[in-house]
């Protein structure tokens, strides 16, 4: 029992942590030793995970391996680094942020339970606790109108979401008691042709396709981006993201496979279409949050492309681009802290114009990581984009090149207009002096980025090395 | 031998480095870019002197980057290499002596003219098709950058579609190398570029994309509209050399891609280009001579140029590679020498009040460097690009009479421009002024240094590669 709890305690410490922060009142003062408790804990919880990654405490319901690992760890870093950034917001709006640490610990939990899941049960439970979760995030500090109405649309969408998840569950349910996704594939292997689980699993797939914000169910991750307070963009941005691809790539290969090959021309017509809606979504704004997110739909429009077998090449060359393409908007969203007047934080293009003459650093950075994002050499996006389009090439997949470049030529005129406002203009207003902890985070992450470029080849196989377990 | 070139290759690196670690608006970036150039440079010769005329004796240097994917990269320099790469960086010097004051203490515009010539040197040194590619698109933001903050920009139009073009250009490289990697199990050394055996449509598809990658660089019409666009009214002399320089880098592809022959796939389509080349040529000519600008003038100038070592390349099969290199070599000193000194007369007639017209009458040690440079660009034989171009047209106008011809009538239309150009400057009947007026001539110390670059080009004249031999 001991040992079950020992190796449950990740998680339970971050139950832990999301009760406390509820519970803590949301006083108007600044309270950085919040912040610096939440990072303590969660740390705890890493660590705990990283010690009892291999024991599985429930063998039935979850899995413990290095995959699960490295999505978790994924997960663990980017709240690490959304506490870490989010608490300069909160510092400079004189706000607690208990609240928003709440909810974090909250939808990091969700996310935990997410990729461990093996089961259907779990797994649904666990996609409408995140949706939950990311339906408060929304709120979080925002005191918009029209963000009151996003929040609406988001919750609408996704009560219709978990009426799919119920029905999924009960049709699988209905033809097999036991939802194991063991069970589940040999079901899906056994009735190939039965009308009624390729609608459970179509409502399944409808679900993560919400969550990863692939289009035609792009528009409330775009709509919502635009109008959010800079910490919940940067969650929106990370961590749902990085849940949702690690459950998906599971649940497919563990379940959907018996009916793979009538899935993935689905799969490549979402991909492509996200694709496309990403890139000329990106150009019709001036909303960088919302310049940014379309980009988000565009890259994992790719990633969800690149998936197109679930064999171990794929899934590597996936998740380098995904990793390298997170890092590179982590980035983005750390250099976006450090623009701001008079305690407001910036997201229209026309309020950015002429930052780089008071914020050369941070603007060169936020430039960089754009080139990075387009693929341009000598940035790391290169590594990525060479790694896709490669993968593309070996595939056949010509004319998915050809459409993937000049989708990428469409977003570059997006990214542009950012450098040309950062750069072309004159400065009108004196910008805050930006906090030393949003330089450390801009450093570590060029520096990160510059080893990875320097050494791609310790990255992949560290990646072959953590995905490879997936297919146990 | 190999690590004088990585010593070549990362200096300029460094050079970027220090550069980011110096103070705003201090002289001291400027400094290290001066010393960081300079030291490129006789590296260079000395690389030049232990290559000793001899082509491919530098072992290549590999760097293993990514196992997985079998790219090893390749660095290794020739004759071609090495001389236009010291061509660039003589050229880039001289942008930075040109430069104001106040020009010097801009940071960022040193950081980048450094970091572009640690781009160029990538560039020509690059052994295969990856390392080619990483330089070649690593040259992008710099040069937008310093179009757009530095070189007086308005339309914001023309730079986004500068960026848009130029990255369409990369995108179009990038599709070819993939599709050659595809075919080759790995990376492709540029020497052995040729010798793929690739299905016949995808033959055609790949060498099409890679011409068209650099012809978007050098510019032929329909894509000549952006350079011209964006290099009316650069006024900084650094920054309207690298903008120049912009088509060196296509055609530098071209004779590195198609290093021994044209494939014989695109061999068939070289009269199009030609065609479209000596339309543009033409075109360009025609338009730099309505202009009233010295400076556009020069920009046709260098464009009608670039056009004609193109065609020599594509038209003659890659016979005169070294008769272009050496002609190109003076080519863009005196292309940079004079962007500088008019740039310099026109600083004098904003401070004085005087007029353009007639401004050389005050200035005799400027004058007698600027009509010497004319001279020398409009075919003075007293250098090697007189030699080397009258190789290349006859060997043009032996090859196909017509193009020769649309050569000859584009080369003298631009060089008629500059010697008008150079006339209105000189001539103060038309423009007398009614007051004595005083204008600041060069100083001794720019004019001992254009004294040198003189010596430097007139050397030229008996052996382009004198200082080896």
């Amino acid at each position: 029992m001991l040992e079950h709890l020992l190796y449950f305690s990740p998680l339970l410490i971050l139950v832990f942590g999301a009760v406390l922060f509820m519970l803590l009142p949301q006083v108007n003062e600044e309270h950085t030793a919040y912040f610096k408790t939440a990072r303590i804990i969660l740390l705890i919880s890493f660590i705990l995970n990283i010690i009892f990654y291999n024991k599985d405490p429930l063998p039935d319901i979850t899995a413990s391996n290095r995959f699960v690992l490295l999505f978790q760890s994924m997960i663990y870093v980017c709240a690490f680094v959304i506490l870490f950034l989010s608490r300069k917001w909160f510092v400079a709006m004189n706000i607690a942020g208990t609240h928003f640490c709440g909810n974090l610990f909250f939808v990091v939990c969700s996310a935990y339970l997410l990729i461990s899941s093996t089961n259907l049960y779990l797994t649904s439970l666990a996609i409408i606790l995140f949706m939950v979760g990311n339906f408060f995030m929304l709120g979080n500090e925002n005191k918009k109108q029209e963000v009151n109405i996003s929040r609406n649309i988001y919750g609408a969408m996704s009560v219709i979401i978990a009426m799919l998840l119920f029905i999924s569950v009960y049709i699988f349910w209905q033809s097999n008691n036991n939802l194991s996704y063991a069970d589940l594939r040999s079901l899906l292997a056994l009735k190939p042709d039965d009308m009624r689980l390729y609608c459970a699993s179509a409502c399944i797939i409808i679900s993560f396709l919400f969550l990863l914000n692939l289009a035609p169910l792009h528009f409330c991750f775009t709509e919502t981006t635009g109008i959010m307070v800079l910490p919940v963009f940067t969650y929106f941005v990370l961590i749902p993201l990085i849940a949702a691809m690690g459950a998906f790539v599971e649940i497919n290969i563990h379940v959907f496979a018996p009916i793979y090959e009538h899935l993935a021309f689905f799969y490549r017509v979402i991909a492509l279409l996200s694709v496309g809606i990403g890139a000329i979504g990106a150009c019709s704004g001036k909303n960088i949050h919302k310049i940014l997110s379309c980009g988000a739909v565009f890259n994992f429009g790719i990633v969800f492309l690149l998936l197109y077998d679930f064999n171990f090449e794929s899934l590597q060359i996936t998740f380098s681009y995904m990793l390298i393409y997170l890092l590179s908007m982590s980035g983005v969203c750390a250099s976006l802290y450090g623009f701001r007047i008079k305690g407001e934080y910036l997201f229209m293009l026309n309020e950015i114009e002429g930052a780089a003459q008071k914020r050369p650093y941070v603007s060169a950075v936020l430039c960089i990581l754009l080139i990075s994002l387009l693929g341009l050499p000598p940035s790391l996006g290169f590594v990525g984009i060479f790694a896709m389009l490669n993968n593309l090439a070996m595939q056949r997949h010509y004319y998915e090149i050809i459409y993937i470049l000049l989708m990428f030529l469409v977003l570059a005129y997006a990214y542009l207009q950012i450098i040309m406002a950062l750069y072309f203009y004159k400065s009108r207003e004196s910008f805050d002096r930006a906090d030393k902890g949003i330089y450390i985070a801009m450093m570590l992450n060029m520096v990160i980025m510059m080893i990875i470029l320097m050494k791609p080849q310790y990255f992949s196989d560290y990646l072959a090395f953590m995905t490879e377990s997936v297919f146990e | 031998m190999t690590e004088l070139l990585l010593l070549v290759l990362l200096l300029p690196l460094c050079g970027c480095l220090f550069i980011l670690t110096t103070k705003k608006d201090n002289i001291n970036a400027f400094n290290v870019a001066v010393f960081t150039l300079f030291a490129v440079i006789l590296l260079i010769v000395r690389l030049l002197q232990l290559q000793n005329m001899q082509m491919y004796d530098i072992e290549p240097y590999v760097i293993k980057w990514f196992k997985e994917y079998n790219a090893k990269l390749h660095f290794r320099a020739d004759i071609y290499s090495l001389l236009l790469l010291l061509s660039v960086d003589i050229s880039l010097l001289i942008g930075a002596v040109g430069l104001t004051v106040k020009q010097r203490k801009n940071k960022t515009l040193m950081l980048a003219g450094v970091y572009l010539a640690w781009t160029f040197g990538g560039l020509f040194c690059a052994g295969d098709m990856i390392s080619f590619y990483i330089f070649f698109a690593a040259q992008l933001l710099p040069l937008f950058m310093l179009m757009g903050k530095f070189g007086n920009m308005r339309k914001n139009s023309s730079l986004s579609l500068f960026f848009i073009f130029n990255f369409a250009g990369i995108m179009l490289l990038l599709t070819a190398i993939i599709l050659l990697y595809k075919f080759n199990q790995g990376n492709v050394l540029l020497t052995d570029i040729t010798t793929i055996g690739l299905p016949r449509h995808l033959k055609l598809a790949v060498w099409s994309l890679i011409s068209l990658s650099f012809i978007i660089r050098i510019p032929i019409w329909p894509f000549h509209y952006w350079i011209s666009s964006i290099s009316a009214g650069i006024k900084n002399p650094l920054v309207y050399i690298i903008t120049v320089m912009l088509p060196l880098t296509g055609l530098y592809g071209f004779m590195r891609f198609w290093q021994y022959h044209i494939p014989q796939i695109v061999g068939s389509y070289v009269p199009v280009i030609a065609v479209f080349g000596i339309l543009t040529m033409l075109f360009i000519a025609i338009i730099g001579t309505s202009h009233k600008d010295f400076l556009q003038k020069l920009f046709s100038y260098s464009t009608v140029y670039y056009l004609l070592f193109l065609l020599s390349d594509i038209l003659l099969n890659g016979m005169y590679k070294l008769n272009i290199v050496y002609a190109l070599f003076i080519f863009m000193i005196v292309n940079s020498s004079l962007a500088v000194l008019d740039l310099w007369s026109e600083n004098a007639c904003e401070e004085s009040n005087c007029g353009y017209h007639g401004i050389l009458a005050y200035m005799p040690r400027l004058s007698k460097i600027i009509a010497f440079f004319v001279l020398i660009a409009v075919g003075l034989p007293v250098s090697s690009m007189f030699w080397n171009n009258f190789v290349l047209i006859s060997a043009i106008f032996k090859a196909n009479f017509a193009v020769g011809l649309g050569i000859m009538i584009s080369i003298s239309m631009v060089g008629m421009a500059l010697l008008y150009e150079l006339y209105v400057m000189s001539d103060l009947q038309t423009n007398y002024p009614a007051t004595e007026i005083t204008v600041e001539d060069i100083s001794d110390r720019k004019l001992a240094f254009f004294i040198g670059v003189i010596i430097l080009v007139f050397l030229s004249f008996f052996n382009p590669l004198w200082f080896i031999i």
